[in-house]
């Protein structure tokens, strides 16, 4: 299972990237909006974590290119800071299955992950 | 007595005489009947079987003298008095016939009329004396007799003691149970007779004039005595009358009593502890259960295994509530349960209990309905949780009894006088209804109505029974009408004082948990490593760094190494329990620390528990398994004053701020090596050690905790590492380039900045100073409040500068 995470500060990256390789996932990282759609395309992640504010692209992009430029149905997991409902609601208009609130518990999300990978298999 | 008709007898062979007397009688005046005889045998025939009033009898008479006659009379027990009538004074005669019960005589020559009447008179009072002297001699026998029987057989013994000590009497049937014979004893004295409970001393004092009581053992056997004095005429003393009996079986039955009473009451202090116990017992591994349920639930499962988990927490939920519902209920038995008088919203309370099976009734596709009178009062004053009690209970039976239709609570004011309102409340359901002949005995306990409905609805029973004496205890009653297939309706009335809102504290309205525990520093006194791991976990989430103390005594030993804004305490700990620890830290600490603010928390969920706590010197109370959202609620009415605005704390820091950098710290990996693994987990992640400011208060907003990255790391110390590298490597840059947009005005950069590394400091520990980065945020967004910005940048460098040193030294501790 290949999950990218999308998310510009490293601390979170690696805390991320810590908690679901351990959990025996294949983790993949992009620093920016830019270096994720290049992987979105090229990897084919089976599910994709990204952050909202990223340089280049925002995570609402992101979703919105991966549903309708790319056509992909990739379970997609927002990562919004507190207080940021509105963008939220916004992300799963555009098509984002699930969100996670910032700070997270990296269980959650591997919770959440492994939720979205049951019902998208 | 003259209006009695007499009855006279005159025995006379002397036809003149006979007229003599008749007419003397005549001329008394007195009414008679006048029987005459005239000879000794027809004398003796009239006299015989009947009394008269009076009898004349005349000495010479054919066959015989009256004398004769006379002790006939007399010798067949005819007691009517006699008068011998002489011819010529014969006095010898006259002697001999009163000697043999003649009552008087009267010569011949005086049969006047006037003689005979008075002679007649004199013999009927006589007779009338006689009679009544019988009577008393019959009854005064009778008296006697009875008094002889009650003496000879009542269980006492009866006796008399003169002057010089000697018996003058000994009776009654108790001489037999003491074996004493009660010929041997009498005459003799005191001091003759052994084994006997008459004491001399006794007998002397009632000598004295004085009534003696006494009690006697002797032989196994108690004996009660009474000495009374006997008065002479000139008030002098002349003997003492007594009466002892044994009292041995009152003794024993005394003995009984007491002894039964001393069991009862043991009985009554052995179920309470009993009950304390069991709670104890049963709620400490179901305080396991249940939260490490909550934890399980929250990790990842498969559907089967979430299911059977969901199945888990549903069971082990209903257990508690049984649990509950015992301890209830033998808390009513025992009368001990009390209510309270507090203000709160009569509407919130049914809404909350209504929404409370908002999900089961959906579930079931039942309708809820809440049906309220505009006319309620808005405050009401009572026990809002015993009310929500009886609600959820009739509630819960409504839903689980009904498949279909709809479950109403209904809310009516009935009457409103004085500051008081009666308010009646119905629970009805289109359930399956009530049979009529159980209606009656759905409120005794363990009933329920049907044999099968506990095989087919689960429930002990005892939840109507709880109900309804709740509701009698405070003075209201409860009714149910029900029809079996068309449900069941149960009302019932209760009487409150009307609050003013004004008395109704902050709104009741809870807002959803946005509050945060994560500015407190808390110490968890916990032996049981399975509480520990919930307790961890729990704080884990809330973000708010917890140390934890095995035992009283290490708990009161962290208190004053380090800073704590609040004390969880466990009762029973190994080495010294909650309640010793309490006491010690409320007298024996530096005046600062005793202060600070404990919580005891406890699987003694009894009131009494509940007392003894507050007693100790705990300021709230918690009894496991607790929920969350209860123990954060108390952790922050307790730590109230603690939090203090933002500024406040600030300036506290920047005061505290040069020796804060003095500080020595450790790394938790310096704990002993042979528990690291579970203790790195446990164990105090940096400890401060500064014994000349020992009692000032550390500022724990500013201290790193690496709790967090543990947990995550799960043992993993490179992952920790590199995580502080990383922090060390970008943070100082980031802070530095904030301090520049700022003198730049660029606000945008600012925000983007204190967005990107707000995260970073939630990872080590410091959320309050990502509360002040999210400010920065937020005001540099809105373009306000630049002096304030100013304050935080700067804040935040001194923060940054305090938390490098520390992380640097925690690192060097791990390599």
């Amino acid at each position: 299972m290949k999950v990218l995470v999308c998310e510009d500060d490293e601390m979170v990256l690696k805390m991320v990237e810590f908690k679901l390789q351990k959990e025996g996932y294949e983790v993949h990282l992009a620093k920016d909006g830019k270096e994720a759609l290049e992987k979105i395309s090229g990897l084919r992640p089976d599910i994709i974590i990204t952050d909202i504010m990223m340089p280049y692209l925002t995570g609402l992009e992101i979703v919105h290119q991966v549903r309708k430029q790319l056509g992909l149905i990739t379970p997609i997991i927002i990562v919004s800071s507190i207080g940021l409902e509105k963008t939220v609601l916004e992300a799963f208009q555009l098509g984002a299955d699930d969100f996670i609130t910032k700070p997270f518990s990296p269980n959650e999300l591997s919770v959440r992950v492994k939720k979205l990978l049951m019902k998208s298999a | 007595m003259s209006e009695q008709l007499l009855q006279i007898l005159v025995v006379e062979d002397d036809e003149l005489d006979r007229m003599i007397m008749k007419r003397a009688l005549l001329g008394s005046g007195m009414k008679h009947d006048l029987h005459f005889a005239e000879d000794h045998e027809s004398g003796k025939e009239a006299a015989a079987g009947k009394e008269y009033d009076c009898i004349f009898l005349d000495y010479n008479l054919p066959g015989g003298t009256g004398l004769e006659l006379l002790k006939e009379i007399r010798a067949a027990k005819n007691t009517s008095p006699i008068i011998l009538v002489t011819s010529q004074g014969d006095e010898k005669i006259a002697v001999e016939a009163m000697k043999n019960g003649a009552n008087d005589y009267i010569p011949k020559s005086l049969l006047s009329a006037d003689g005979i009447a008075q002679s007649v008179r004199f013999m009927v009072a006589l007779k009338a004396q006689e009679k009544q002297r019988l009577l008393l001699e019959q009854q005064l026998k009778e008296t006697e007799r009875r008094l002889k029987t009650v003496v000879a057989n009542a269980p006492i013994i009866l006796f008399a003691i003169d002057e010089k000590e000697q018996f003058t009497l000994f009776e009654g049937k108790g001489l037999e149970s003491m074996g004493i014979n009660k010929e041997a004893v009498t005459g003799k004295t005191i001091k003759d007779i052994q084994g006997i409970p008459i004491h001399v001393e006794d007998y002397q004092r009632a000598m004295q004039g004085e009534e003696v009581t006494s009690v006697v053992e002797m032989d196994n056997k108690f004996f009660e005595l009474f000495y009374t004095p006997i008065h002479s005429d000139d008030n002098g003393v002349t003997g003492v009358i007594g009466v002892a009996s044994d009292i041995t079986g009152h003794k024993l039955a005394e003995e009984e009593l007491k002894t039964a009473m001393t069991l009862a009451e043991e009985t009554a202090k052995l179920k309470e502890q009993f009950l304390a116990n069991m709670s104890h017992e049963i709620r400490t591994p179901m305080n396991g259960i249940i939260g490490l349920t909550r934890i399980l639930l929250n990790s990842q499962l498969n559907e089967e295994q979430l299911r059977f988990l969901q199945s888990i927490k549903v069971c082990s939920d209903n257990l508690l509530v049984i649990i509950n519902d015992i301890l209830d209920l033998s808390k009513i038995e025992a009368g001990k349960m009390s209510f309270e008088s507090v203000p709160f919203r009569i509407q919130d309370l049914a809404r909350h209990a209504v929404e409370l099976f908002q999900a089961k009734a959906d579930e079931k596709s039942i309708r809820l309905v809440t049906k309220m009178d505009p006319a309620l009062p808005e405050a009401l004053c009572g026990d809002p949780t015993r009310l929500s009690q009886i609600l959820n209970n009739l509630m819960s039976n409504a839903i689980k009894f009904t498949s279909e239709g709809e479950v109403s609570l209904g809310i009516q004011l009935r009457s409103r006088r004085e500051g008081q309102v009666t308010v009646d409340f119905e629970i009805k359901d289109s359930g399956i209804g009530i049979p009529e002949g159980s209606l009656n005995s759905i409120f005794e306990s363990f009933t329920q109505a049907g044999t099968d409905t506990t095989r087919k609805f689960g429930g002990t029973g005892l939840g109507l029974t709880i109900v309804k004496r709740l509701i009698e205890l405070q003075g209201g009653n409860i009714g149910v009408r029900s029809k079996v297939g068309s449900g069941t309706t149960f009302y019932f009335h209760l009487s409150f004082d009307i609050a003013t809102s004004k008395q109704l504290e902050t709104p009741v309205v809870q807002e959803k948990d946005s509050s945060t525990t994560s500015h407190l520093r808390i110490l968890v006194a916990e032996d049981n490593p399975i509480n520990q791991l919930i307790v961890k976990k729990l704080f884990a989430d809330w973000e708010t760094p917890i140390e934890f103390a095995d035992n009283g005594k290490i708990a009161i030993e962290k208190l004053q190494k380090s800073s704590f804004d609040l004390v969880l305490m466990d009762i029973q700990m190994p080495e010294m329990d909650g309640y010793t620890a309490v006491q010690k830290i409320r007298t024996e600490l530096p005046e600062g620390l005793r202060k600070i603010p404990i919580m005891a928390m406890t699987a003694h969920a009894t009131q009494n528990e509940r007392q003894k706590c507050f007693e100790a010197g705990m300021d709230e109370y918690i009894s496991k398994p607790f929920e969350p959202l209860e123990l954060k609620k108390k952790i922050l009415e307790l730590t109230k004053s603690n939090t203090l605005p933002l500024e406040g704390r600030q300036e506290e820091f920047s005061g505290e701020k040069q020796t804060s950098d003095m500080r020595t710290i450790k790394g938790s990996v310096s704990s002993t090596e042979q528990d690291d693994h579970k203790n790195s987990l446990q164990k105090p992640d940096l400890v401060i050690e500064n014994p000349s400011t020992r009692v000032e208060p550390v500022i724990p907003e500013h201290q790193i905790n690496l709790s967090y990255l543990k947990q995550i790391a799960e043992g993993s110390e490179s992952f920790i590492i590199e995580m502080i590298e990383m922090f060390l490597n970008k943070t100082p840059v980031a802070l530095e380039k904030m301090q520049e947009s700022f003198q730049q005005q660029n606000w945008e950069e600012l925000k983007q900045i204190a967005h990107r590394i707000k995260p970073s400091f939630g990872y080590i520990g410091l959320p309050e100073t990502q509360k002040m980065l999210a400010e920065i945020e937020k005001l540099s967004d809105e373009h306000t409040n630049p002096e304030r910005v100013k304050e935080l940048v700067g804040e935040i460098q001194e923060v940054g500068k305090s938390v490098f040193v520390q992380l640097k030294t925690a690192l060097t501790g791990m390599k």
